[in-house]
């Protein structure tokens, strides 16, 4: 079974001789997992997820999404929602609607519009005219509408209220798939620990530790939000 | 059901005993159907994996069966869920003894402290 | 896939260039107005009328080829190396089809630009319009007596198609190219540097300078042979001011379309490459801040 997410020795420097956002990664995520990727604010964690979507080329070593390089035919099977905004402020929801399905065969229409329903967000409002919660919703409705084998969600809890954060965690849950690997980096590790099977710590661009979150517990008898602030202290 | 986890200790762990303290309670009575690993999980707000290899474990454990196309059942058998009842129950008050006696409360003191509040009106929300 | 692209850069680029074409169309009817009704009113007010007017039109043609032109490649800029770079980048489309889809929409904008210039030029100058289809303008030829009218309506069919064709043909190759232009200068300044303002323009200059110079390789041969006894370009020029003006010019539409043409191909070729070259650095280079 060919993993979702490959890197050998990967590497990515923004400059000609560092700093180094990534510095020697080798990590294989099976498919049928839901993995966090933890760690500080500039530890590489969207570092890596860009470089997945192909929007970063690594300075060394390789990545490999579900067996092929990230490319055309890798952009089809995933699904990445980045921690910004970057879909054009003057389109409607409904407008987004019609452009994921125009460009993803994988796209389910209705599924999307019936968890906008449920969030009770109107299809005619425009991006810019949407709090920012309301619009990382929106984002995250669209993402997991698709039925893609990888999901790349770059900090997908962050700017939302906790209400909201137990209704994204449990659209995650609830979109679980055993052919289809979630990835969701994050700082903000007491929240979705309990949803997590492996968990990344990623620090300097270089991975800390890589088990699961019932290991951690069994072996440190202590939470992995506890043991990552040990680790990490700063 | 209340879902509630200590996050010190391993999920996979709570998620076997709080299932088997919803059945032996009654809350999910005998030959009652479970619902689908994904809407547990949701419920609990754990990983699916996870709450799979805990209802793997307890259909070991006998407590709960899976029929292939209908899903996952409470067991039938009264004696089984008794038996639980009885072995939850004895950790229960073995954890209790513990805690009065490092209060160094003992013997007849706890019996009749322990009497006491079994005779005492219902407490509200309390289980049946 | 490149039609769905299109659609949505359409869209995009419609949003602020159509209702700007609509304005510029309109003011160009309120400056003609301002002509009409100029010396309808008190003469100094008449003379500052016709001062903003002018002024105006000027602008207002300007400003439908210039600001299309901008507006497209700031459009380039936004979706393909800032902010939605991000949404066009994880889209299973290829490169190519981007940047085709949006050389296009550019295109395509960019020439109604044109011609909405000449249309506001048409509505604005009063007159303009007469003198396309049937005016005529004086022409003083050194060496002559007097100047002669020259009439539009007298200059043979073939000769006028003939530079229609040829300002057409310059004006789409023009097209093209300028936004080639804009495209690779846009997409490899952040292969070599941070600072895209200025990287994009110095990756600009240093491609023009390089290609201004090898587009005038193909022109040497026919300066090689410049004399006064055997250059045809002499010969040409002198016969202007003895044979018919007119039959000269016929003539010179065949040594003219092949001087035009190459200088057009040059360019395209060098278009060609940077069409490539944009690929090269928005594929194997990507690097989306």
């Amino acid at each position: 079974m060919t993993n979702a997410l490959s890197c050998r020795g990967l590497s990515k420097s923004y400059g000609k001789i560092g700093p180094w956002a990534l510095n020697n990664v080798n990590l294989d995520l099976p498919s049928g997992q839901i993995v966090g990727l933890l760690g500080p604010n500039g530890s590489g964690k969207t570092t890596l997820l860009k470089l997945a979507c192909g929007l970063l080329t690594p300075t060394g070593g390789t990545l490999l999404v579900g067996g092929a390089a990230p490319g055309l035919e890798t952009k089809k099977r995933v699904s990445y929602l980045p921690d910004r905004n970057y879909l054009p402020s003057w389109m409607r929801t409904g407008d987004l609607l019609d452009y994921f399905g125009d460009f993803y065969t994988d796209f389910d229409r209705k599924k999307a519009e019936d968890m906008l329903k449920r969030l009770e967000l109107d299809k005619k409002m425009q991006l810019k005219a949407m709090s920012k919660g309301t619009r990382e919703k929106v984002q995250l409705v669209l993402v997991m509408s698709r039925a893609a084998d990888l999901y790349l969600l770059d900090e997908p809890i962050g700017g939302v209220d906790p209400a909201a954060r137990d209704y994204i965690l449990d659209t995650i849950i609830s979109n679980y798939r055993e052919d289809a690997t979630v990835v969701i980096s994050t700082h903000l590790i007491a929240d979705v620990e309990k949803v997590l099977d492996t968990v990344v710590f990623l620090n300097g661009g270089k991975i800390g530790l890589v088990s699961t979150t019932d290991a951690i517990r069994a072996e440190q008898g202590k939470s992995v939000d506890t043991l990552f602030r040990e680790v990490y202290r700063c | 059901m209340d879902w509630d986890f200590d996050d010190q200790r391993p999920i996979y762990a709570q998620l076997v005993e709080q299932v088997e303290r919803a059945v032996v309670s009654g809350i999910w009575p005998p030959g009652s159907r479970l619902p689908g690993v994904r809407e547990l999980a949701s419920e609990a707000g754990v990983n699916p994996n996870t709450m799979q290899r805990a209802l793997a474990a307890l259909e070991q454990g006998g407590l709960v069966y899976a029929q292939r196309t209908a899903g996952r059942f409470v067991t039938e058998d009264e004696a089984l869920i008794a038996d639980k009842r009885r072995s939850l129950a004895g950790s229960l008050a073995a954890d209790f003894v513990g805690n009065m006696r490092a209060l160094g409360v003992n013997g007849d003191e706890l019996c009749r402290l322990v009497r006491a509040a079994a005779e005492a009106p219902k407490a509200a929300g309390a289980p049946p | 896939m490149l039609g769905k692209v299109m659609k949505y850069e359409f869209r995009a680029c419609g949003r602020l260039l159509l209702p700007f074409f609509a304005m510029a169309l309109i003011l160009s009817g309120l400056i003609r107005l301002a002509f009409t009704a100029a010396p309808m009113v008190w003469a100094p007010l008449a003379e500052l009328l016709r001062g903003f007017a002018t002024l105006g039109g000027v602008v207002v043609v300007i400003a439908l080829v210039l600001f299309s032109f901008a507006y497209v490649v700031v459009r380039f800029y936004q979706s393909m190396v800032t902010g939605e770079a991000y949404l066009s980048f994880t889209l299973p489309v290829k490169v190519s089809t981007h940047l085709t889809a949006r050389l296009i929409v550019g295109t395509v904008y960019c020439l109604v630009g044109i011609l909405l210039a000449v249309l506001a030029a048409i509505i604005i100058i009063p007159g303009f319009f007469a003198f396309l289809t049937s005016g005529s303008i004086p022409v003083s030829v050194s060496g002559a007596s007097e100047s002669i009218m020259l009439s539009l309506a007298d200059i043979p069919a073939g000769v006028l198609w003939s530079v229609l064709g040829m300002l057409a043909a310059s004006a789409l190759v023009g097209t093209l190219c300028n936004l080639l232009y804009a495209h690779v200068s846009i997409a490899v300044a952040p292969v070599f540097t941070k600072h895209r303002v200025i990287g994009s323009i110095a990756v600009y200059l240093v491609l023009s300078s390089i290609e201004s110079i090898l587009s005038m390789l193909p022109f040497l041969p026919l300066f090689y042979n410049i004399g006064p006894t055997n250059s045809d370009l002499v010969n040409y020029l002198s016969n202007w001011m003895t044979d018919n003006l007119f039959t000269t010019m016929g003539n010179l539409m065949g040594p003219a379309w092949v001087v035009v043409g190459i200088g057009l191909a040059v360019n395209l070729v060098f278009a060609v490459i940077h069409f490539f070259l944009t690929k090269w650095a928005l594929s194997k280079k990507l690097n989306l801040e």
